[in-house]
């Protein structure tokens, strides 16, 4: 979902521009760096192919079309840094030659879709990628790429004050899962038949984690999927459905953390605290496994 | 698009870097511009309607490719309306959302992507972005003429009937998977013809294009009268 120019407040486009201008410079300096050389031919063919893939409509019922995405099909063929670099490309030549999206917006868009996008695709082929799961983690990849590019997307129009009711949330996710529940199926096909033509196209899946890492990720990531969700409008549907149920004032705090409730002092609208207070906390949760991942990798690869 | 870009109006002359400067600050000036100040973004829409004049392309080719957001933008205003109960709010995300397009629209419209890209290359985007752009465009139709190719051959063969027992899903990701299989092959070529060519090969660095008084006066009027109308209260 591209978010297009004017729809997000200045603060919301000019931070994630901050975070993804410099985010997208690291990337293109480590593949220009050593003989990656070679890699950016292909790099931009491959842009090229996920343009012309997203051209090939097909009928899913209904009277609409739906394509392939790709975020998740080009992280596990090319790897994630590759296809977040492609894919930041290919939304700067949208907003400026197709009007999907715009050049303000470039960050948030980036940010959401090659950055988070990738990352959420990736994981469970990170995680789990290398044994019979194998295309079980290819399809959950697709299904949470469009998940997690669509609702951050539907979050930063929330904080720039765009009516997303909760009503809207809600239609808007039952349509985001059957996009994602299509891309993961024609991920996982497109990755089975690239892998019978040529298995040294697909990137091997060397990471072959222990149960208890494994799990201790999956863990996190769970954690991080429990902030978006307080983040998101939906659980103010539940709280109101627990108001009126009349119960309450039944929570306690056991800790009272800087953002307890999830709401943050001195923002007046309720609405954007939460969603601000949430924000906070899903940065937090990414710092968090973006460390715990990193205390992980070298003692795999000396294992290796 | 690329038709137009090869034109040879006024703003086809100017400089793409300042065009690029023109653009960043109407795009700034347009999306700070609060949903309560509509008279703001009307004088905006002025401006963009003189610029859209001046460049001397077809009116109404542009404003159908514009429209191509209206989707999106009118189902926005519809939820702000429902949402607010003001028409003024409304109309302003609409107006709004297509100033931001039609800016957009007309700098991509005016500039053959080569000198965009290398007009960005100056503001400091970083080469490897701007090769994988350069690549993404040249092949873009390439690959896409190869899906086409293929579409044909499959419905010779099955002469628009199924008649495998591959599901719509199988047979697409199998043809997909083709296509990506070919692309990277393509990609390898390249390569190679690439390193064959030079030691460094890329892209031949064209000349471009100095800063003449006439684009250093445009781009200062425009950004100032950008910016006047901006601060100025319309209300």
């Amino acid at each position: 979902m591209h978010i297009l120019d004017g729809y997000l407040k200045p603060e919301v486009w000019a931070t994630f521009d901050l975070i993804s201008v410099p985010a997208a410079g690291y990337l293109s300096t480590k593949m220009k760096r050593a003989d990656h050389d070679s890699r950016i031919p292909l790099l931009g063919v491959m842009g090229a192919f996920v343009f012309a893939a997203q051209m090939i409509n097909f009928p899913i019922g209904f009277g609409t079309t739906g394509h392939l995405l790709g975020s998740t099909l080009l992280a596990v063929t090319l790897g994630p840094a590759a296809a977040a670099l492609v894919l930041a490309v290919i939304l700067g030549i949208q907003a400026l030659v197709f009007q999907d999206g715009g050049l303000l917006a470039w960050g948030a868009n980036t940010f959401n879709m090659a950055f988070c996008g990738v990352a959420a695709g990736y994981l469970p082929y990170y995680l789990v990628g290398h044994g019979r799961l194998r295309s079980i983690s290819v399809f959950g990849g697709g299904v949470l790429s469009v998940m997690t590019g669509a609702s951050l997307a539907l979050l930063m129009l929330k904080i720039s004050g765009s009516p997303v009711t909760p009503a809207v949330f809600g239609g808007s996710a039952v349509v985001f899962l059957i996009t994602g529940l299509l891309e993961g199926a024609i991920t996982v096909t497109v990755f089975e038949a690239i892998e019978r033509l040529n298995p040294s196209l697909v990137e091997t899946n060397k990471h072959n984690l222990r149960v208890t890492k494994r799990l201790f990720l999956g863990l996190s990531i769970a954690l991080a999927l429990v902030g978006i969700s307080f983040a998101s409008p939906l659980p103010d549907m539940l709280q109101k459905a627990i108001e009126t149920m009349g119960i309450p004032g039944r929570q306690t705090h056991l800790v009272q953390s800087p953002l307890a409730g999830y709401e943050l002092p001195d923002i007046t609208n309720l609405y954007l605290r939460k969603a601000v207070a949430g924000l906070i906390g899903i940065g937090l949760v990414y710092a968090a496994c973006l460390l715990l991942s990193r205390s992980v990798r070298p003692r795999r690869q000396g294992a290796l | 698009m690329d038709r137009w870009a090869r034109g040879a109006g006024p703003l086809h002359q100017l400089n793409p870097k300042v065009k690029v400067i023109i653009l960043l600050a109407y795009l700034i000036g347009v999306s700070t511009t609060p949903s309560s100040q509509l008279g703001t973004l009307a004088a905006f829409a002025g401006i963009v309607f003189i610029a859209l004049v001046v460049s001397g392309l077809p009116l109404f080719g542009l404003m159908l490719r514009a429209a191509v957001t209206l989707p999106f933008s009118v189902s926005f205003a519809l939820l702000s309306y429902v949402e607010n109960g003001d028409g003024r709010i409304a109309a302003s995300v609409l107006l709004r959302g297509q100033l931001c397009v039609l800016g957009t629209l007309l700098l991509v419209a005016t500039t053959p992507l080569p000198s965009l890209l290398r007009a960005l290359e100056s503001f400091g985007i970083p080469s490897a972005m701007l090769e994988i752009a350069q690549f993404i465009h040249r092949y873009l139709f390439v690959i896409a003429d190869q899906g086409q190719r293929m579409r044909w051959a499959a419905a010779s063969r099955d002469a628009g009937k199924i008649i495998t027992k591959q599901s719509l899903l199988q047979r697409l990701g199998g043809a997909l998977g083709v296509l990506f299989a070919c692309s990277y092959n393509r990609a390898e070529g390249i390569h190679r013809a690439t390193l064959a060519r030079g030691p460094k090969g890329g892209f031949p660095v064209l000349h471009a294009p100095p800063i003449r008084k006439l684009d250093a006066f445009t781009a200062t009027c425009s950004v100032l009268t950008i910016l006047g109308v901006r601060l100025a209260a319309f209300n």
